[in-house]
């Protein structure tokens, strides 16, 4: 597997024999092995760009501390700074509007939108005592409402009756309604997987917005995306505004560098991580757990913490 | 295509008439980085153009011409058809892959060409797992007019997979396509289940599954070589579709995948339409990493 990012640094640092302060020749030479690192780990080429050039200004003079050595802090100035860009934990999802309240869930095709909309309204239901509609917008996949209508079953949330050949503008539309009229407390829109380039399906997804209008519109992202990241996250957001991100497919061993250009480009909280196929694989995002993750690495950083 | 087209913007910015130095290498090892090869495999292919050319003035046009030139040199020998022995009858088709990369869509694309060439195909819903699978592999199976052996959402799919080639047989089918449950290559558990359908379909067949088709989603980064990697060597995967090249996503992790797999790349999804599934051609993917029109 990879060498992990401390190693590479040790060799070209550990010279340095830990004393003083990091010189912008020992910063350059470790900031080439924090890029192939980032890279390795699908982080998208402008936003490692942007994020050594952070690392460069906060590494160059720091005073290396006597009980380490150069190459770990290099790293743990960039771990700390890959949390920071990563954003604060427990920004999850915001109910504090009129009821209902509607929740939006947009992506691309599999990026696991429909289970991820089930997971979300059984949390909701079971941890926040909410009463929550789940409806499927998705007329075009085959069996996309039956497989919303069985994940109902399954987690005990109740879902929109299924009116055949009506448009996921009219589902949206009656979807409110009825939650109105239900006395739900949250409503969940589950559309239909698109591409960002694909014009009549962004433009759909404007208009579900607008006859719904949604507090929260949520960008479901598989955490194994590579460089495309940046493009379709951009694209979702120029599009519809969207409120936050959630992460699919974390229980996977990819490096989750997604998450990282994601965030920075959008500028949009990371909410909640997919963690497993099953109702109750959803938790909560912590930014250094991931960050850990991106660089590939185990207990450096707390090495550092306690020097 | 607008992908190809943004690439050659991209190298136009940054790559009029000029002297192939370093700064320049490092400006093509970018484009290919932007559009998933990996830092080893963009490397390898900027080496490979900058020898024999290295600090000679090169035009953008040539450097991107011998840019594919290099990738296609990677992807030619993997650029095959998809043939079936129909001496086995049927041919049995085992579709596998991680979670939403295109498996069951990729089924009824393949069934409807096969099916317009002539050939009977049963398809078995081996997805067991997850929620409508088996209704939306038959609706597939309805559009294509092949019928589909199917048991209950939780039951066994390895049985299903066994009995569907006891259907398939007894209609006569020429191919039968198998549909698996998406699942996450490190999960042993699961990687054990899909090793089990192929014990399975060994007892009506010993060379049965013929064809083990994975499928790459192409918006994938890096991890996609792990990807095939582990389910080559559990399900004994010897053929790939690379989906979802509709989208902005270029799929150049196939290049990494090529240089270290060989394995035959069949065909390519370019939407989710039945008629969305193209046969792979390497000069064509080749330019459109490349930038050539
Ligand atoms: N391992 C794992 N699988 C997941 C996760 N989230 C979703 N999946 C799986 O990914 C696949 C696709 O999920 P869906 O919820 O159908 O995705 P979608 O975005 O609704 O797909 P479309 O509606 O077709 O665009 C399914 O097999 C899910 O079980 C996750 O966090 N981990
Ligand atoms: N744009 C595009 N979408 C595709 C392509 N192939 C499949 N899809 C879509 O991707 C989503 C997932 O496809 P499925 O065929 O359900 O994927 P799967 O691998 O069977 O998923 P699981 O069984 O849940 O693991 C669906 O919305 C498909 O319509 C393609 O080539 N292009
Ligand atoms: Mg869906
Ligand atoms: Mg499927």
């Amino acid at each position: 597997m990879f060498e992990s990012l401390q190693e590479r640094l040790g060799s070209i640092l550990n010279g340095l024999t830990g004393r003083g302060a990091l010189s912008e020749a020992d910063v350059s030479a470790a900031l080439r092995e924090v890029r192939r690192a980032l890279i390795e780990a699908d982080v998208a080429l402008d936003v490692v760009r942007s994020f050594t050039d952070r690392v460069r200004e906060k590494a160059v003079g720091a005073e290396v501390l006597k009980s380490i050595k150069p190459g770990q802090m290099v790293v743990k100035i960039v771990h700390d700074e890959l949390v920071e860009m990563l954003g604060a934990e427990g920004e999850t999802i915001d109910l504090n509007a009129p009821a209902p309240v509607v929740v939006m869930m947009v992506g691309l095709q599999g990026s696991g939108k429909t289970t991820t909309t089930g997971k979300i309204a059984k949390r909701m239901t079971e941890r926040q005592g909410k009463k929550v509609l789940m409806a499927s917008l998705d007329t075009r996949r085959p069996a996309a409402q039956e497989q919303l209508r069985q994940i109902g079953e399954q987690t005990g949330v109740a879902t929109l009756p299924v009116v055949p050949d009506q448009s996921p503008v009219d589902i949206a539309k009656r979807a409110v309604q009825a939650a109105k009229l239900g006395g739900h407390d949250v409503v969940i829109l589950d559309t239909a997987g698109r591409t960002h380039i694909d014009e009549p399906l962004m433009v759909e997804m404007a208009d579900i917005k607008r006859v719904s209008n949604p507090h929260e519109i949520l960008l479901v992202a598989d955490s194994l995306t590579g460089q495309d990241a940046v493009n379709l996250a951009n694209n979702f957001n120029d599009r519809v505004g969207i409120t936050g991100l959630v992460l699919t497919r974390m229980d996977g061993d990819g490096r989750g560098g997604a998450a990282l250009s994601m965030r920075a480009v959008t500028g949009k909280p990371i909410k909640l991580i997919g963690v497993g196929e099953k109702m109750d694989a959803l938790e909560e995002f912590h930014p250094k757990r991931i960050a850990d993750r991106i660089l590939g690495m185990g207990d450096i950083v707390s090495l550092v913490e306690r020097a | 295509s607008r992908s190809s087209r943004e690439l050659r913007d991209n190298i136009a910015g940054v790559f009029t008439k000029r002297k192939l130095d370093e700064d320049t290498l490092q400006d093509l090892e970018d484009v290919l980085l932007r559009a998933d090869l990996g830092l080893e495999t963009a490397m390898r292919v900027t080496d490979a153009l900058a020898s024999g050319r290295y600090g000679k003035d090169i035009s953008g046009e040539e450097v991107q011409a011998v840019m594919a030139e290099e990738i296609e040199k990677v992807l030619a020998p993997v650029a095959m058809p998809l043939e079936l022995d129909l001496s086995h009858k049927p041919h049995v088709i085992l579709v596998v892959g991680v979670n939403g990369t295109g498996k069951t869509t990729t089924i009824g694309k393949l069934a409807a060409k096969l099916v317009e060439g002539g050939l009977s195909v049963t398809l078995g819903a081996g997805d067991t797992f997850r929620a409508a699978a088996i209704e939306q592999l038959r609706i597939w199976g309805e559009r294509t007019g092949s019928p589909v052996v199917s048991s209950k959402l939780g039951a066994d799919a390895a049985g299903l997979a066994f009995d569907a080639y006891e259907k398939a047989k007894e209609a006569g089918s020429d191919v039968l396509i198998i549909d698996t449950a998406g699942r996450l290559q490190n999960k042993a558990e699961l990687m054990a289940e899909l090793e089990k359908i192929v014990r399975v379909l060994g007892k009506h067949d010993p060379d049965a599954p013929h064809t083990v088709l994975q499928t790459v989603d192409a918006t994938t980064g890096q991890n996609a070589l792990n990807q095939v990697e582990i389910f080559r060597n559990v399900a004994g995967v010897n053929g790939l579709v690379m989906t979802k090249l509709d989208g902005t996503a270029r799929g150049g992790i196939l290049v990494s995948i090529a240089a270290k797999h060989k394995l035959p790349v069949y065909f390519i999804g370019v939407g989710e339409q039945v008629d969305d599934l193209e046969p792979f051609s390497a000069s064509d993917f080749a330019k459109a990493i490349a930038g050539v029109a």
